[in-house]
């Protein structure tokens, strides 16, 4: 096997997929879907929760045959009936979990089912070969013999890519590939997929990170109840326009209403004081939150925007400074932040969701042990009447009584902004709340963070997306390689807050 | 399997003796099955609970037959060691500086030791012991022993804590998923320890029910109620899908444990055939939910 091969071009061509339907029972998945890819294209796929996304990956991979509809390859019509004749035609897709054998070695889970042999042995040697090509391909730098499960979230995620191109397809599905990942990590994946594209391969771009598909793709589908809602040329795509397309008027018009508050910047009184706080990757920073205004924390990758909300809170240890709520120091325990009022919701949510517990459980979780009875007794009618209201106020969508994990990301993570209302904080520290959060919860969530900034709440919300902080932000603190370098307020555009960025990141590296 | 009992011995099986018998013979296993139920919902395990129930039946008898204490002080003593065990398990495990495992390991040799080292390694044979502890066992209401009383009541009473509580909802909270519980404002070393304290009850009660029906004291008197505990909680966890640890569960667990027991006796099977089944029923228990895990996650 040519040592070259992974270099080699592959030839242009071009699918056409016409007039895909899918029906489950009653419902329509997929009602005429007909679009295009190329050769060397990257196309962005975008939809709510529901649109019909995922149905249109199983269709096209050959994991559930769809009911009407044909896909031609080079004008000639290709079957898709079985995994199997997917593969065989060259669709594959990277699915958004991680699906890797952990205790595997990182060779074994690339290979899987694909391991060479002579006369039923294993080939060592053109198998080393080969998994080298296809790591050196993807940009592992680990070694192939360390097991999976001592990877990073981001380097699995690579391993998965890798194991995709050891099928050599042309068609490559990558759905969500960053949504679980950490916000410094998204840029390998995404550098990645920008690779693939110029060897040639057709890519499918499945993602709720707007700012990514206007990074990466050529053009834009947008699903929208199993129907194209429109196709768009990159060069047309306005992030309004996504948003309209995939939500309708009604989120684009929610999403636009946002950013004409952002001249009314009052602030009320001062609710959290951040005195000189250092930690791991922090300096020195200072600031003061106050009623109704929403803060930002942003920066470049690796800036220490999650590490600051995590010292706040308690979570790691702060090397120097202190956090002040009402002239008094909150020490170092997490119980003293929400027994005075602060609120944090993670990075990632499954660190804050209760799995196997209800939805309304979930919701008064932190409020149930002040209206207890008899000082013992959880009180049931309270519990439901709070999560109820709650639930009305956050747009959530899903069964109270249903176990939290059956819910979407975007109603999990409105239920644990249910959990701070209920908990009636006073400052909110959300890391990323609309990480990997469909695009109309998105704005819903936005939607209740406003609301309650406007009720008189501290909003802290750290956040790789721009467009986010831009849309919901008063002011954004910018951190840079861990301090303060810089305040911008409200009024200021996306391109302001990204110059920023850099403008300081190349003084602060000058300096140094 | 009830059935089958019922057909193979007709004549015995399915009669209200035969019942109350299969309660019987689960009280102590739902006793101290409910206990490891707390422990297991808060996600952490105990190996150290058949040393303790040695310790704390070793104190019991210590205090009624060598220190004439007196019954309710023997059973203060052993309800009180129990208690007082359980809460320094809970605070070492709460430290989280090593898993539950080890800890429990450890400390399981620690309650050994001090079982040994109060009664000398030696087994204690009273000549006499008070009436109204010996018979402490003996009395039965509605045809139903003290002893399946007492397991039913702790039962119900672990069992409420768990479903209308705000410390039972911490409990589950924090087997769901401590870190997010602490970020909750969950005092998550209290409820932890507070887990461990009621399995401490439970085996300082059983513990003092073994002495009464046994009326002496053998080292290492505890060991051999290790497995059927796990057997019923496991049981209940699998078997009733809800695949959460539940005292109900447990129950029912215990219920299983104690019908084959009794089936066995009926057919006087050697008692060996009784643990090789328990070993195999967690067996199977253990692959069904790995299996299960492995597909829904």
């Amino acid at each position: 096997m040519p040592l070259t091969e992974s270099a080699t071009a592959i030839p242009p061509f071009h699918v056409e997929v016409r007039g895909l339907s899918k029906v489950y029972g009653e419902s329509t998945v997929l009602s005429d879907v007909s679009f295009d890819l190329h050769g060397g294209k990257v196309v962005g796929l975008i939809g709510a929760n529901g649109a019909g996304k995922s149905t249109l990956i199983k269709c096209l991979t050959g994991v559930v045959a769809s009911a009407s509809g044909s896909v031609f390859v080079d004008g000639v019509e290709v079957a898709l009936d079985s995994p199997a004749a997917g593969l065989h035609q060259g669709f594959s897709a990277v699915s958004q979990k991680v699906i890797l054998a952990e205790q595997q070695s990182v060779a074994e889970n690339v290979m899987l089912g694909l391991i060479p042999s002579r006369f039923g042995v294993v080939a060592k040697q053109p198998l080393k070969v080969k998994v080298q090509q296809l790591l050196d391909k993807v940009g592992l730098k680990t070694s192939p013999d360390l097991p999976v499960g001592a990877l990073t979230p981001s380097d699995k995620r690579l391993v998965m890519i890798a194991a995709v191109l050891a099928r050599n397809p042309r068609v490559i599905i990558f759905d969500e590939p960053t949504a679980a990942l950490p916000a410094e990590a998204s840029s390998v994946v995404v550098n990645l997929v920008k690779e693939l594209r110029t060897q040639g391969h057709a890519i499918i771009y499945i993602t709720h990170r707007l700012h990514e598909v206007q990074e990466l793709a050529d053009s834009v589908i947008a699903l929208s109840n199993g129907k194209v809602a429109g196709i768009l040329d990159m060069a047309s795509a306005t992030h309004g326009k996504m948003l309209s397309l995939i939500g309708g008027e009604e989120v684009a018009a929610l999403e636009a209403a946002s950013l004409s508050t952002h001249e009314v910047y009052q602030k009320g009184a001062a609710l959290l004081e951040v005195r000189n706080l250092s930690g791991a990757r922090v300096h020195d920073v200072s600031f003061t939150a106050h009623a109704g205004e929403i803060i930002g924390i942003g920066g470049l990758a690796g800036a220490g925007r999650s590490e600051l909300v995590r010292l706040i809170f308690g979570l790691q240890p702060a090397s120097g400074g202190e956090c002040y709520v009402n002239g008094k120091a909150l020490g170092k325990s997490i119980r003293s932040r929400v027994n005075n009022r602060i609120g944090y919701i993670a990075e990632f949510r499954d660190a804050n969701i209760l799995k196997g517990l209800s939805v309304t459980q979930n919701a008064t979780i932190s409020g149930v042990g002040a209206k207890k009875k008899f000082g013992l007794i959880a009180d049931s009618a309270w519990e439901k009447r709070s999560a109820k209201e709650v639930g009305d106020r956050v747009s959530l969508v899903g069964r109270l009584t249903a176990a939290i994990e059956t819910l979407s990301g975007g109603n999990q993570q409105k239920v644990l902004l249910g959990r701070l209302i209920i908990q009636n904080s006073d400052v909110l520290l959300l890391d990323e709340p609309t990480a990997g959060v469909d695009l109309v919860a998105r704005a819903e969530i936005h939607e209740v963070m406003r609301d309650l900034a406007q009720l008189g709440k501290s909003i802290i919300v750290s956040s790789v997306e721009t467009d986010e902080l831009t849309a919901i932000c008063d002011r954004v603190l910018i951190l840079v390689e861990g301090g303060l370098a810089k305040e911008i307020r409200a009024p200021f555009t996306q391109e302001e807050l990204v110059n920023a960025f850099f403008h300081h990141s190349s003084v602060s590296n000058t300096l140094m | 399997m009830v059935a089958f009992y019922w057909i193979k011995e007709p004549s015995s099986f399915g009669t209200f003796f035969t019942f109350t018998s299969i309660l019987q013979l689960s009280s102590t296993t739902i006793l101290l099955g409910v206990g490891l139920t707390a422990v297991l919902s808060v996600a952490e395990f105990d190996l150290s609970f058949p040393y303790l129930l040695t310790f704390t039946a070793a104190i019991t008898m210590l205090t009624i037959a060598n220190y004439h204490g007196g019954t309710v002080v023997a059973i203060l003593a052993g309800l009180g060691t129990g208690a007082i065990c359980g809460i320094v398990a809970g605070f070492v495990v709460s430290l989280q500086r090593a898993s539950s495992f080890i800890v429990t390991l450890a400390l399981g040799f620690v309650w050994t030791g001090l079982a040994d080292g109060f009664t000398k390694s030696q087994a204690i044979v009273p000549v006499s012991l008070p009436a109204s502890f010996s018979t402490l066992t003996n009395h039965d209401w509605l045809g139903v022993s003290d002893t399946a009383w007492i397991a039913l009541v702790f039962a119900i009473i672990v069992g409420s804590l768990f479903k209308w509580t705000v410390p039972g909802r911490y409990m589950a909270a924090i087997g769901s998923n401590p870190e997010a519980s602490r970020m909750a404002g969950v005092n998550v070393g209290m409820y932890r320890t507070l887990a461990f304290l009621i399995l401490g009850i439970a085996v300082g009660i059983a513990g003092v029910l073994l002495m009464a029906q046994q009326s002496s004291y053998t080292p290492g008197i505890g060991t051999s109620f290790f497995l059927p505990p796990y057997v019923a909680a496991f049981f209940g966890m699998s078997v009733l899908g809800a695949h959460r640890f539940t005292v109900f569960g447990t129950v029912i667990g215990g219920l299983f444990i104690g019908t084959f027991q009794q089936g066995l006796l009926i057919m006087a099977a050697p008692t060996f055939v009784a643990e090789v089944i328990e070993g195999l029923v967690l067996l199977v228990i253990l692959t069904i939910i790995i299996r299960t895990d492995r597909t829904s996650g």
